[in-house]
């Protein structure tokens, strides 16, 4: 894959939403720059996904989604789509195709930034991104036969292979095992080092300090925290976002650790 | 799984990749095959004897045929044949991109009342008769029963468009339609006179033997106006089987997708059953075919879909003309005997556990 040149991505008075229910409001984050990896994380309802979604055009948005200093509420979905990959948490089931079919498609449904692009182009491009991924051996195998893990990987590999600036995840670790997860996880730090930026929804606030460089922590549609892992994650921010007492601790390699006491009993009068 | 080379898997992956892709153009060679034959055994199959050496003779030149012979071959079995091709190939093209844009197995021309609307008009033409300017008025049924197909498929897409067109909404409305048509043809059995009803029954069970070729040209162009469009959209549509988030984040633009789609749908759908009456299943069976022996890679599966269709209708017309000798049972009749034992196989097969 190529080097990028550095591009940060900066989110500015962004407002989003659903008919008639607007879910964030004037948001602003800190700008992210190339090569780094954001984790979105804050209880159910807190506008993750819904944030993950304006940035990758899914829903309208109002406010200034600016990627290397371009404008991405500006540009049409193709346009945009050359620049910025989104992953659901999952593909449906039942789509009968197969890895490398799911990549092929992914390459040849909309022009990429210098245009389409011809079968050659297509075929070396899915079988380098398969690679990359690991998941050349099962290149020929139906999406629906893969297990949890493999398909998120099938799923990657595909939005990976569109070389996009920004690649967005909503909860690709949900579903999966430790070691799927591991996996998943140290890949979409390895595709942040090639020059990207990574913006991944997570629920487990273990997995987002150990491997996001930012956190940002959302609540009722606002930005809670947005910081280093460790100044993000706090026993505090979690008890005031989340209502649960909890210990932030270190294991003896220095790893975090999020351990839940319990709920925290309503405020004494 | 495909034998692994240690050296680059990658390399290996796509040798196995173009390797299918071989195999799969040989099969739409095969699938074209069988359509040709199907076409040929149905040229053949009638009450009259007719030769191979002397129906070959005569499609090249006419005038060597007996008169009987000719008016036989080039009047009766050539239109109808030629009609059952395409009549197949029309519907089942509708059926396998309604299959893709609502993503529902079980979608067809039928599923969203085209055909229904297209009873209706054809109910109006036939029972309150009426001329409309600049109509033959052998062609009042036809045109009728065009329109209402047609703009039922039009009134779907605008309420779709205009309350967003996702597949669920679109399904829903479409079975909203579905049932009013249904109504409605009822209605107008209810008061047609007893004549009136008896040639509008025998409308609603389909029938080849009213092609001639003036309708062949239309139902031709027809195809061949919106079949390369189809093909046109092919990598999108495959996009689409993984879902409308993950496709809108491809950059398609996927209600725009399904409104071009379902004005195909419209167009093929309308002239089919306005020139031939209602066709069950051959819509429903003919994608299902191809997506057995084809995949879900639109650019085999749309041509793939064409040509099962084609070759299910000719063989459907066979059967017509041989089930009971002498007799032309009603094509829409066999499609739906037909169609019914293998309707019953897939919802068996789709359920068998992997």
């Amino acid at each position: 894959m190529m080097e990028k040149s550095p591009t940060a991505l900066e989110i500015r008075g962004l407002s989003a939403g659903y008919r008639g229910r607007p879910v964030i409001e004037n948001l602003s984050l800190q700008p992210v720059e190339a090569g780094k990896l954001v984790a979105l994380v804050g209880p159910n309802a807190a506008g993750k996904s819904t944030l993950l979604r304006a940035l990758a055009g899914l829903i309208a948005a109002r406010g200034t989604i600016a990627l290397g200093g371009q404008d991405l509420v500006a540009l049409s979905p193709r346009a945009r789509a050359a620049l910025v990959s989104f992953m659901p948490q999952d593909l449906p089931r039942g789509a009968g195709l197969t890895v490398i079919e799911a990549v092929l498609s992914s390459l040849k449904a909309s022009p990429l930034g210098k245009g389409n692009i011809g079968a050659g182009e297509a075929h070396g491009r899915a079988a380098r991104s398969l690679q990359r991924v690991g998941i050349a051996e099962i290149a020929l195998e139906s999406l629906d036969r893969l297990s949890g893990g493999q398909r998120q990987l099938a799923g990657i590999a595909q939005s990976l292979a569109r070389d996009p600036q920004l690649l967005l995840l909503d909860e690709p670790t949900s579903a999966l095992d430790l070691r799927h997860q591991l996996e998943v996880m140290s890949l979409l730090r390895g595709i942040a080092a090639e020059g990207r930026i990574v913006v991944v929804v997570l629920h487990d606030l273990s997995l987002a300090a150990r491997w996001a460089d930012r956190v940002v922590l959302l609540d009722k549609g606002r930005v809670h925290a947005d910081a280093a892992p460790f100044e993000a994650i706090t026993a505090e921010s979690i008890a005031a976002v989340y209502g649960v007492a909890a210990r932030v601790e270190r294991c003896s390699r220095g790893h975090p650790l999020i351990v839940v006491d319990g709920p925290i009993q309503k405020s004494q009068p | 799984m495909l034998s692994v080379d240690l050296t680059n898997p990658a390399d290996t992956a796509l040798r196995a990749y173009r390797a299918l892709v071989r195999q799969r153009v040989a099969i739409l060679a095969a699938l074209a095959l069988c359509a040709l034959a199907a076409f040929w055994l149905d040229l053949m199959t009638g009450p009259s004897d007719l030769s191979t050496a002397d129906a070959l003779r005569g499609l090249l030149s006419p005038a060597s045929l007996s008169d009987t012979d000719r008016v036989i071959l080039w009047d009766v079995r050539l239109p109808a044949a030629v009609m059952a091709i395409l009549v197949g190939a029309a519907l089942a093209l509708a059926g396998a991109e309604m299959q893709t844009i609502l993503n529902n197995p079980l979608a067809s021309p039928f599923t969203l009342g085209v055909s229904h609307a297209a009873a209706f008009g054809a109910a109006i033409g036939i029972v309150l008769g009426g001329s409309l300017p600049g109509v033959p008025e052998n062609w009042i049924v036809s045109v009728n029963a065009f329109a209402f197909a047609f703009g039922a498929t039009l009134l779907l897409q605008a309420i779709a468009g205009f309350i967003g067109a996702s597949a669920q909404t679109l399904v829903l409305f479409g079975i909203a339609i579905f049932f009013t048509f249904e109504a409605l043809v009822k209605l107008m059995q209810f008061i047609a006179s007893d004549q009136a009803l008896q040639q509008l029954v025998f409308w609603t069970m389909g029938n080849l033997s009213r092609a001639d070729w003036t309708k062949i040209l239309y139902l031709a162009l027809a195809i061949a106006a919106v079949a390369p469009f189809s093909l046109a959209a092919s990598w999108r549509m495959t996009a689409l089987r993984l879902g409308d988030e993950r496709a809108k984040s491809l950059g398609i633009h996927v209600g725009r997708l399904r409104l071009l789609s379902l004005l195909r749908i419209a167009v093929l759908t309308a002239f089919a059953v306005a020139f031939v009456g209602t066709i069950g299943f051959i819509g429903l069976v003919g994608p299902h075919i191809a997506r057995l022996l084809l995949g879900e890679d639109h650019r085999f599966l749309l041509p793939g879909s064409l040509l099962s269709g084609a070759a299910l209708m000719s063989l459907a017309s066979v059967a017509s003309k041989a089930i009971v000798p002498g007799v032309l049972v009603p094509i829409g009749i066999v499609t739906a005997l037909i169609g019914v034992p293998f309707f019953v196989w897939l919802v068996l097969y789709r359920h068998r556990p992997a």
